[in-house]
């Protein structure tokens, strides 16, 4: 069967975006990244595409974490100039919102354990439970538990955090 | 029979990861098997949860305009509850509403058939098509790309439509332009009309109106008797997180109006409860009629069991 690059961007491209985000969490940066693992997967023509995209994500990401810390550095002084625009108000009310509803489920994902993690997000990008055993390394009857545990955790930890938020938010008003 | 469902099973199973022998086992299983029913309603809830937090953390949507998403498809048994947090969601981000529409079965799907009430299945083969076709209109139909196309599709699939009288196969169906049955259900049953009040005329029309303590009240509903009894009411309140909850109190009739059309629409009625009876008729001979109160909501049975728990009030002593 011929390589058909043009399908598998078609169809995973933004999977690999989404689960490129959740791990750099920049979208900007997060699209570059999935443009490299296209270049690269036009290269080598692999035989299981959708698995060797995420494989190959997942390394891309591990090494970014790498230099990640070095960029911020850079960033915050970027950061720094202030940039006017004129957004309306209650877009930016908006956006606060939705960024402090992100902020508390990366929060989450945050605490969940590597493989937990792992695991998740290959199922919400799309790969079945034996594509998810073969990169994870486990078993495909260690999927349905490790992901069933993922959800809850990711579930539980998201309330505590929320719960969280309204306690201080709380103590705040009264104070 | 086999022992109990273990949950990761359920998980693969909603997930649509098992062999058409093994789903074909857990369905004859669930079949018969109340207590994992109940279980596979946990896992469900747990996905949908799962899945729209996941949604929260989606690179910005602008950036995804109009392409479309891998997804095999999973066997799921979407219940009206789910669709409503799935509808709900939708409105935050294009493709949440597009991941569970490929998920999803088509309308004419057997397993869809079998767990939602007949009415909504009703509703939902006379409405799919014309509600497809208005949502893509000749001048729209060719710039409109596949995904949103199917999106759309989808959201008017998923939301729930307004079953006008309950029994008769003479319903009318509204398009969901002109209601948003989130906001908007309207009982036409056979008895009186229902009528719009604010919440403070109807605490004056009857001694006491059934509602949720500490919740915003965002709409009230009379319904005038006619014999003698207090008018029954329905109260719409907000939950925190934006969710309506409806309280309905009357005479069996009315309530049991309300409910099978609430129910139709997909919202999880809860357990109904006696109130305080009326008394109708002379003095001397008073005939006593039953009145009872029950909740609904597009909330799970089990979050709306604790709330009316805690907070129902039947009097007017507190708000």
């Amino acid at each position: 069967m011929a390589f058909d690059i043009e399908g598998l961007y078609r169809t995973t491209y933004d999977a690999v975006v989404r689960f490129l985000y959740r791990k750099v969490w920049d979208a900007d940066r997060a699209e570059d990244l999935a443009q490299e693992v296209f270049m690269r997967a036009l290269k080598h023509e692999p035989e299981k595409p959708r698995s060797w995209v995420f494989a190959v994500a997942a390394n891309i990401a591990r090494d970014e974490a790498r230099f990640a810390i070095r960029r911020r550095k850079h960033l915050t002084l970027l950061t720094h100039e202030p940039i006017a625009s004129p957004t309306p108000l209650a877009d930016v009310e908006e956006t606060l919102e939705q960024q402090e509803r992100e902020a508390e489920v990366k929060r989450a994902l945050a605490t969940l354990t590597p493989r937990d993690r792992e695991v998740l997000l290959l199922w919400d990008a799309g790969l079945a439970y034996p594509e998810i055993a073969e990169q994870t390394g486990l078993a495909v009857g260690a999927v349905g538990t490790t992901l069933a545990r993922a959800r809850k955790r990711l579930i539980a930890a998201h309330d505590q955090i929320q719960a969280l938020r309204h306690e201080e938010s709380r103590a705040a008003s009264s104070s | 029979m086999r022992p109990h469902l273990p949950e990761e099973e359920l998980h693969a199973f909603l997930d649509g990861e098992l062999s058409s022998a093994q789903r074909a086992e857990i369905a004859e299983h669930l079949l018969a098997c109340l207590i994992c029913r109940a279980l596979e309603g946990e896992v469900q809830t747990t996905r949908d949860q799962a899945n729209v937090l996941l949604a929260i953390v989606a690179p910005p949507a602008s950036r995804y305009a109009g392409r479309t998403l891998p997804r095999r498809r999973p066997i799921r048994r979407l219940r009206p509850a789910a669709a409503a947090v799935l509808a709900v969601a939708a409105a935050g981000s294009s493709w949440v509403a597009f991941r569970p529409g490929l998920g999803a079965p088509s309308a004419s799907s057997p397993t869809l058939a079998a767990s939602v009430a007949p009415a909504f299945v009703a509703a939902l083969a006379t409405a799919a098509t014309p509600t497809l076709q208005e949502s893509s209109t000749p001048s729209a139909g060719k710039t409109a790309s596949r995904a949103d196309r199917l999106a759309s599709a989808m959201t008017s699939r998923l939301s729930p439509r307004v079953v006008g009288s309950p029994q008769a196969e003479s319903y009318t169906l509204r398009p969901r332009s002109t209601i948003d049955p989130l906001t908007e259900i309207v009982p036409t049953s056979s008895g009186t009309p229902w009528q719009s009040a604010s919440y403070a005329d109807a605490r004056q029309e009857s001694p006491a109106i059934a509602h949720l303590n500490g919740l915003p009240v965002s709409a009230v509903r009379l319904q005038p008797s006619v014999d003698g009894t207090r008018p029954a009411s329905m109260v719409r309140q907000l939950l925190p997180d934006g969710q309506a909850v409806w309280v309905i109190e009357g005479v069996e009739s009315s309530v049991q109006d309300v409910a099978r059309v609430m129910q139709a629409s997909g919202l999880t009625i809860g357990l109904t409860r006696r109130t305080a009876p009326d008394y109708i008729g002379s003095a001397d001979n008073p005939v006593r009629v039953l009145r009872m109160v029950t909740v609904a909501s597009y909330i799970p049975f089990d979050s709306l069991q604790t709330l009316s728990r805690e907070r129902l009030r039947l009097d007017n002593a507190t708000q």
